[in-house]
């Protein structure tokens, strides 16, 4: 079997009528289910000028995409068959990776750590966003250790140190005030969660995808304001999400919400 | 030392200093504390944690023993473990095993970084260099946890303070 990445990449041809409903899909829900199962370590999601798409799945090696066609696809084809049962024609092929330009360096290290935190795959437990998916509002915001922060509170505070690395990696000093470091929630409204969770995936994209176009000097300029460099900046964003990722484990365990 | 693990060389010297003031003043019975009955406890986490390390170091070719290893082979979840060493074991246990671990990522080679691994973490990268940037991840993942617990449990706040 081969050892060099093997991009699994899938074709939908839509009608017109179930697009936009199969795209939605897609990028809420069955990409990251694919995701989840660990088999692939990143996706990539495009759209032609009407009714294709093209989802690209990255597996690290041949084992893994069977893996996945084993273990998984029935399930997650069922899935799709279930909710779009016509107007959705898919195909599907292998690829093995002959080489990239540029190839890969630091910088898509770090986007792909910030990604991986975000949807996985994590060995050591479910990643941000499978940690969160089935949580509602009230659970998000209960606070079952007397001082200590809710499911909610994490989710902001985790988002907005993100958007403060993006703003450093742009070359602008930003020290957030309390207020910016731990945002209030308000009212723990159903619209009001499902905000704070696109925040949270917006913040860790965009600063991947910065991250993924930082050139090696300005992954080792000093942060401004700061005493450590942009490579070791974004590496904290990695630790802190998944520091954080680790407690909002523990809180749905502790409280007999299992992912 | 390599730039691209220079970063990860320092979060794991955070890591050690951070993971020993999450256990300032947890006792031997808060240590073995299962919240609401269904958690890890804070002695579980810091044995694996000073396991993965030995482990880690090991990949790197470091000579070492690993006071836990024994106990934690073969379990799968903390109800495998047959005897827990006590957190006076662990304390001293982590910061030996930051030791070998430090010592170990100071001489890496280029090489060495670059070579692959027997068995591939799923970060899409098969080499040490990209095992030790998982296992950075995985130690912040579980040092949250018990920061998190000493809290549940009624502790202040684990503090930043790097130590000497």
């Amino acid at each position: 079997m081969s050892r060099a990445p093997v991009i699994y990449e899938v074709t939908a041809a839509c009608t017109p009528e179930v697009a936009d409903a199969y795209g939605a899909f897609l990028q809420a829900t069955h990409i990251a289910d694919v995701l989840a199962t660990g088999c692939f370590v990143r996706a990539t999601m495009d759209r032609d000028g009407a009714h294709t798409f093209r989802i690209r799945y990255e597996a690290t090696d041949d084992a893994a995409v069977a893996r996945y066609l084993s273990l998984h696809a029935p399930r997650l084809r069922g899935d799709v068959t279930a909710r779009f049962p016509e107007g959705v024609t898919l195909t599907r092929a292998e690829w093995h990776r002959v080489a990239a330009w540029p190839e890969e360096g630091a910088g898509e290290r770090l986007a792909g750590a910030l990604r991986r935190t975000l949807h996985g795959p994590m060995w050591h437990g479910p990643a941000l966003l499978e940690l969160l998916r089935d949580l509602t509002a009230e659970d998000a915001a209960r606070r079952p250790v007397t001082g200590a922060h809710s499911v909610w509170d994490l989710v902001l505070h985790v988002a907005a140190w993100a958007e403060v690395a993006r703003v450093r990696l742009g070359g602008r000093a930003w020290e957030p005030s309390l207020e910016e470091d731990w945002p209030r929630h308000g009212t723990p409204t159903a619209a009001a969660w499902v905000a704070a969770k696109q925040r949270l995936t917006a913040a860790y994209e965009a600063l991947a995808a910065a991250a993924a176009q930082a050139t090696p000097a300005q992954l080792a300029a000093t942060v401004p304001g700061a005493s450590y460099d942009a490579a070791t900046m974004l590496q904290g964003v990695v630790e802190h999400g998944a520091y954080h990722g680790g407690q909002v484990a523990l809180l749905r365990r502790a409280t007999g919400l299992l992912p | 030392m390599d730039a691209t693990l220079a970063p990860l060389a320092g979060l794991f010297a955070l890591n050690t200093d951070l993971l020993l003031n999450a256990l300032d003043d947890v006792t031997e019975d808060q240590g073995v504390a299962r919240v609401g009955g269904q958690t890890n406890h804070i002695v579980f986490l810091v044995s694996h944690l000073v396991n993965t390390r030995h482990r880690l170091a090991a990949t790197l070719g470091s000579p070492g023993a690993d006071p836990v290893a024994q106990r934690l082979e073969g379990a799968r979840s903390l109800d495998d473990v047959e005897s827990f060493p006590s957190l006076a074991e662990l304390r001293p246990a982590w910061q030996a095993a930051g030791d070998r671990l430090a010592a170990a990522l100071a001489g890496a080679t280029a090489a060495q970084l670059a070579a692959p691994v027997a068995r591939p973490l799923p970060n899409g990268d098969p080499t040490v260099l990209g095992t030790i940037a998982f296992h950075v991840q995985h130690e912040s993942y579980h040092l949250g946890q018990v920061a998190w617990l000493r809290r549940a449990l009624g502790l202040p706040a684990m503090t930043y303070r790097r130590r000497a």
